[in-house]
């Protein structure tokens, strides 16, 4: 017996962060959504279950639910969908949209009783609020029943995240409850969790695709196959996502560092679906302008979002060349004034608004003119 | 650069050619009336010197001389860095410009056209003017150099000037490098701020300043979604909370539905046992009622029988009670007698206490009166010695005759207007002395003594006259001596009233002499004391009474005596011992005082006891007959009470019957009370209640569902327009704009900071450099005007902005300073500025029809500035005034009319 478990699809989530490509973003769990389904039909999964947070919010574009509706019917099995803290089964919810009783196949598990689906047995944990501390799982009885035991839940495992105490769900639920295998949602990170025998009864699908930068095992489905009530689960996970969150921080140390960065970032593939998130440090040469101003047009033009933070980066100290060049004079000492207060560690008295980035960035901006008039 | 000549053609007023020159390196005063063309040539020299050759435009053409088509020429020799050279310049037709140099003692060919242009606009440092004339902005240092006609003021330098100032001053502020930077950061920085560093706002508002405005409104649109979400979730609770609210309401009134039941059930008990309760009390009634009756009649026939027996009783202890007290009367009354009897013999033996008394009093008023006798026989005695000693010193004072002060005073008055008066005499006598060698017989013919006098020989003769003395001597003949004119008859008139009136006076005493009156009146005052002392002595001895009363008393106390000594002769020759006698009399008092008080007492208490036993025997009569009357109703009650023809017994039985039936009846009400007592209270209120709180229940049931379909109505389009999926896009919107508005707002305060730091170094490194040219121009303004206007001040462009007074403690414009003092202000600046510009080579400064409102008295001053500035500068003065500079020293004069006629 086969079956996909996905969570954590996050549809209508709003994506701030990345500004303009927000929309894209959203657009693209959408497509991945419609990946997932794909796989599990091409897997021969007999049905999905959906572990929770399929929406982002229970205000969400109603547009949005009907399209997700539609991806999940258009699976053609049997399809379980469990309300998560995000779209919890409160009223005025998304699953009050009629798109959830068009399809017999398309189920929305509303209470804590068990379904059963050819040789299976699911124990759902719908939730009907954003935070609870109670654990969703508690209601499964260990009753064996010969047949296979499947739980369907969202939370918090214990014992893993300390920080994150919102439905925490027992570390030994899957063994406690007598299931063959417990698919969680709420971690956006996929991740399998062994029993005391060893066998891996727990896990998270983790996210279908990625929602931020550093979110690290994300952009997952999971295939699970069981081939019989006591078997140890199969998880193969699956990528589903289409964007690529690339992350480049750089400390420049050296003339040369800010073109190879360059490289890095030409070397990308697929960058229409790639967003980049490109942190600058370290010292800064006066003859990486250049470099800087080509890097800053590459990673503005070329990528779905690219984000570039040059605040971390200084002047090199000891890089005096164009100082030199300049007039001896007021523009000499108008540079040394800024330089000093570009220092983040210059105690010194400063006007209004001239923190050390606007100073930084005064100072190239002489540097640029004095360049610019061959001083 | 210095000028050496100037020959213009063509050139406005100059129709033909005119040469003026040469000029030599110190002062040339060109001079002319109004309309000799002085600053036309300034004119002409400055256009050759800075304007292209090839100027064209209507400006240019009014160059050419008026109702002329002549093309205007001008030719400049001039010196510059020791180097001779000569301009030829011809505007407007075939225009030309020609530069030659001195070379070997001739002029050869330099550079013609635009080259010959450029090369000596570099000279000057003037900058390229656009198609049409020159403007004095373009002149370079010919802008401090040279004033045009009247126009004395600085204006704002403009090309490098300011720079090259600085350069010559030896300062480097920025360079012509720094400049043009300095140039592109006022490009950008005016991109954003305005001239008075406030950001742009309106169609010239930077990208920041647009985008902020987009940001605000983006901030407000995520707001209002942000608001709506907030609504729809709050919607959602509500709806949640609704839903719950309506199961509760239903819950309740299904449980109030079974409690209403059982409540109407125990209303049913209720009122059945009230009504059981009702009748079984109405009995327990009845058989109380029926009890307590015969109750009551045992007890009225016992209380009856016993009050009879009490009264009775009662009767007989008052009876035996008077009997007893009529026999206390009795014997009360023969004590009182007794006692009345005792206090009458008591009170018989107070006449020998009255005797003894009285023989005492006797005694004292003998004693007394024959005292007071002897005092008054005493005080009376005194009294008339006094009297006598009075008499006397009267009848002595009488005999004495003596002045009054008054009198004393009035004869004191007349000796003094008597000695006056004579004083006055004798000096209103002619006096005349004669003393004879011998025996001389005289006769005085007037005077005081007329007649015949002998003076003796050798004894002086003295004769008094008014107003002339005469005498006749004899053989000698007649002496007159004349005096004063005062009149001695006044005098002695005076002095004889004076006279008359002491002898008037003073008669009475005897004497004139004042002496003598004074102590008759010291005597006269000595006896009036003694008078006065005797009557005071006797008015104390009287005390305020008559002689007479006194001896009246005396009399009364005398017959007192006598009076007593006559019932008593034996006190006459001894007095009675008045104290033994009161104390005999104290004594007799006291002896019988306490038997007749001792008796007193005796009858008062006799008295009262037997007013007592008579009180009590008449009490006792009174309750004796109440009591009687009181036996009689008792008796009376009882035989009504005992008339039912029942023994006790009987009556005991019955009683005994109606208790027991009384006793069951309580039993049966008392088993239906405890059944009453399982409800605290009427079920049929709770009943009540209970009812009213299903219908609440039922009716909240029914607003929470109506409440509930209306939200969900409202939160199903609430839900329809995604509020989550517009805060979202919105939040997205408002980030992008967010992070673009931080760029370019990072650009503009940059380029706000650039300028703003490169403006401060600019600032402190000129004022460094400006203070130099300041101390020169003020030492200059301080030779013409004095320490008055204080030091001037130059803004960074070397261009006077103000000066400080002493007086004014502050800055003031050159504004506020007069038409005058401005002149001069501006000159000194000038020639400060002049003085820097030619520190390498000599310069020509030209000054065309300045300093128009300067006094005498400081254009003079003026002069002496200018002949030591023309050490170092060539100055050309044009004026239609040449006397006001006849007294520079050194100054070579050309008259323009004589130079353009010749």
């Amino acid at each position: 017996m086969r079956f996909l478990h996905t969570a954590d699809w996050q549809i209508g989530m709003r994506a701030a962060h990345v500004g303009a490509a927000g929309g894209r973003v959203r657009e693209e769990r959408l497509a991945a959504a419609r990946r997932a389904v794909g796989q599990a039909r091409a897997a021969g999964a007999e049905f999905i279950l959906v572990a929770g947070d399929t929406f982002e919010h229970n205000g969400v574009d109603r547009a949005l639910v009907q399209k997700v509706g539609d991806i999940l019917a258009g699976f053609g099995g049997p399809v379980f969908v469990i309300p998560g803290n995000h779209d919890p089964l409160a009223p005025g919810s998304v699953w009050e949209h009629p798109v959830w009783n068009v399809s017999p196949q398309l189920r929305v598990l509303r209470d804590p009783a068990q379904v059963s689906v050819g040789e299976v047995d699911i124990f759902p944990c719908p939730l009907t609020e954003e935070h609870s501390r109670r654990d969703p799982t508690a209601w499964i009885s260990a009753a064996g029943s010969g047949r296979i035991r499947l739980g369907l839940a969202h939370g918090s495992l214990e014992g893993i995240a300390l920080d994150d105490l919102d439905y925490p769900i027992a570390r030994d639920a899957a063994e406690r409850g007598g299931l063959d295998y417990l698919a969680l949602g709420h971690w956006h990170s996929w991740a399998r969790f062994h029993g005391p025998d060893g066998v891996p009864r727990t896990a998270y699908s983790g996210t279908h695709e990625t929602t931020r930068f550093g979110e690290r095992d994300s952009g997952y489905v999971l295939l699970v196959e069981i081939v019989a009530p006591g078997a140890a689960p199969v998880i193969t996970p699956l990528g589903a996502g289409g964007l690529c969150w690339q992350e480049l921080p750089r400390e420049l140390r050296a003339p040369g560092d800010l073109g190879a960065l360059r490289g890095s970032l030409e070397a990308l593939a697929s960058p229409d679906s790639t967003l980049v998130d490109v942190r600058l440090a370290g010292l800064l040469f006066a003859a990486e302008q250049g470099e800087l101003a080509r890097v800053r047009e590459l990673i503005g033009a070329r990528f779905l979002f690219g984000r570039l933070d040059e605040s971390g980066l200084r002047p090199a100290p000891e890089d005096d060349q164009w100082f030199e060049r300049l007039p001896d004079g007021v523009l000499r000492e108008t540079a040394v004034r800024l330089r000093v207060l570009a220092d983040p560690s210059y105690q010194g008295p400063r006007r209004e608004g001239a923190t050390p980035e606007v100073a930084a960035q005064a100072l190239m901006d002489l540097y640029k003119l004095a360049g610019e008039v061959g001083a | 650069m210095i000028l050496r000549s100037i020959e213009v053609s063509g050139w406005r007023c100059f129709a033909d050619s005119v040469r003026v020159g040469p000029f030599g390196d110190g002062i040339t005063v060109l001079f002319g009336p109004n309309g000799t063309g002085k600053s036309t040539l300034f004119d002409a020299m400055a256009r050759a010197l800075l304007d292209r050759h090839r100027v064209s435009g209507a400006d240019a053409d009014t160059l050419r001389p008026w109702g002329r088509n002549l093309a205007p020429t001008v030719a400049v020799e001039f010196m510059h860095e020791g180097v001779e050279y000569r301009l030829e310049k011809k505007f407007l037709d075939h225009p030309s410009a020609l530069l030659r140099r001195r070379e070997a003692g001739r002029f050869v060919r330099l550079d013609e056209d635009d080259a010959a242009d450029e090369r000596v606009r570099g000279f000057l440092k003037g900058e390229a003017p656009g198609k049409g004339l020159a403007q004095v902005r373009h002149w370079g240092l010919a802008q401090v150099l040279w004033s045009p006609q009247g126009a004395l003021d600085l204006p704002e330098l403009s090309g490098d000037l300011p720079n090259d100032i600085r350069a010559m001053l030896g300062a480097q502020v920025a360079g012509p490098a720094g400049s043009r930077i300095e140039q592109k950061i006022q490009e950008l920085y005016r991109g954003y701020y305005t001239a008075t560093g406030k950001v742009k706002s309106g169609k010239d508002a930077p990208e920041a300043v647009r985008l902020e405005q987009e940001l605000e409104k983006a901030r407000g649109t995520l707001q209002e979604v942000r608001v709506r979400l907030a609504q729809y979730e709050a919607m959602s609770r509500k709806l949640e909370d609704l839903r719950n609210a309506r199961a509760q309401a239903r819950r309740d009134a299904d449980a109030i539905s079974d409690t209403l039941a059982n409540a109407a059930r125990r209303v049913q008990q209720y009122a059945a046992l009230r009504a059981e309760r009702k009748e079984k009390a109405a009995q327990a009634k009845a058989a109380d009622a029926q009890h307590s009756q015969i109750k009551q009649r045992i007890e009225d026939i016992r209380k009856s029988a016993a009050d009879l027996a009490e009264a009775e009783k009662q009767r007989a202890e008052i009876a035996a009670d008077l009997a007893a007290w009529e026999r206390t009367v009795e014997e009360a009354g023969q004590q009182r007698l007794q006692s009345k009897a005792r206090l009458e013999n008591a009170r018989a033996g107070q006449a020998a206490t009255d005797a003894a008394r009285r023989e005492a009093e006797l005694a004292r008023r003998y004693v007394e009166s024959a005292g007071l006798a002897r005092e008054a026989g005493s005080r009376l005695e005194s009294i008339r010695g006094a009297e006598a000693e009075l008499e006397a010193r009267r009848t002595e004072r009488t005999a004495l005759r003596a002045p009054d002060p008054a009198t004393l005073a009035a004869v004191r008055q007349a000796v003094k207007d008597r000695d006056e008066a004579q004083v006055g005499l004798d000096a209103a006598l002619t006096w005349l002395e004669i003393v004879p060698a011998r025996d001389c017989e005289l006769r005085v013919v007037a005077g005081e003594t007329p007649g015949p006098q002998v003076v003796r020989a050798g004894s002086a003769g003295r004769f008094t006259g008014s107003p002339e003395v005469v005498v006749e001597v004899e053989g000698f003949g007649r002496i007159r001596a004349g005096g004063p004119s005062a009149s001695a008859e006044e005098y002695r008139a005076v002095r004889d009233e004076a006279a008359s009136r002491l002898a008037r006076l003073a008669a009475p005493f005897g004497t004139q002499d004042m002496v003598r009156l004074e102590a008759l009146r010291d005597e006269a005052q000595r006896l009036d004391g003694l008078i006065a002392e005797a009557a005071t002595r006797l008015e104390t001895m009287l005390a305020g009474r008559s002689r007479q009363a006194l001896e009246q008393q005396l009399a009364a106390h005398q017959t007192v005596v006598a009076g007593v000594e006559q019932e008593r002769p034996l006190w006459a020759q001894a007095p009675p011992d008045v104290a033994a006698l009161d104390q005999h009399a104290e004594a007799v008092r006291v002896s019988v005082g306490d038997v007749v008080a001792r008796a007193e007492l005796e009858l008062a208490a006799a008295e009262r006891a037997h007013a007592a036993a008579q009180s009590q025997c008449a009490g006792l009569g009174g309750r004796l007959q109440e009591i009687d009357r009181h036996v009689a109703s008792s008796r009376e009650r009882w035989q009504s009470l005992a008339a039912d023809g029942k023994s006790d017994e009987q009556r005991q039985a019955e009683r005994n019957q109606r208790e027991l039936d009384w006793g069951a009846a309580r039993a049966a009400l008392a088993q239906i009370d405890e059944k009453l007592e399982a409800f605290p209270e009427d079920p049929s209120e709770e009943h009540a209640r209970l009812q009213r709180q299903r219908e609440a229940a039922n009716q909240a049931a029914q607003e929470a569902l109506a409440e509930e379909a209306r939200m969900e109505g409202q939160l199903a389009d609430r839900a329809a327009e995604g509020p989550y999926s517009a805060a979202a896009a919105a939040e997205e919107n408002e980030a992008a704009l967010a992070a673009q508005h931080a760029r370019e707002r990072l650009r503009m305060d940059a380029i706000g900071l650039l300028r703003e730091t490169y403006w401060q170094a600019k600032e402190q490194a000129i004022a460094g450099i400006v203070a130099p040219v300041e101390a020169a121009a003020t030492r200059i303004i301080e030779r013409i005007a004095g320490r008055r206007l204080g030091p001037i001040r130059l803004t960074s462009g070397f261009v006077p902005d103000e000066v400080r007074p002493q007086v004014a403690g502050a800055g003031v414009s050159l504004k506020q300073a007069s038409g005058g003092e401005r002149e001069q202000i501006f000159l000194a600046a000038r020639l400060a500025l002049a003085e820097v510009i030619a520190r390498r080579e000599r310069q020509l400064v030209v000054l065309d029809d300045t300093l128009t409102a300067t006094d005498a008295g400081r254009l003079a001053r003026v002069m002496r500035v200018l002949e030591e500035a023309a050490q170092k500068l060539q100055i050309l003065i044009l004026t239609c005034h040449p006397e006001r500079y006849r007294a520079l020293e050194g100054a070579h004069f050309i008259n323009l009319e004589e130079a353009v006629a010749s």
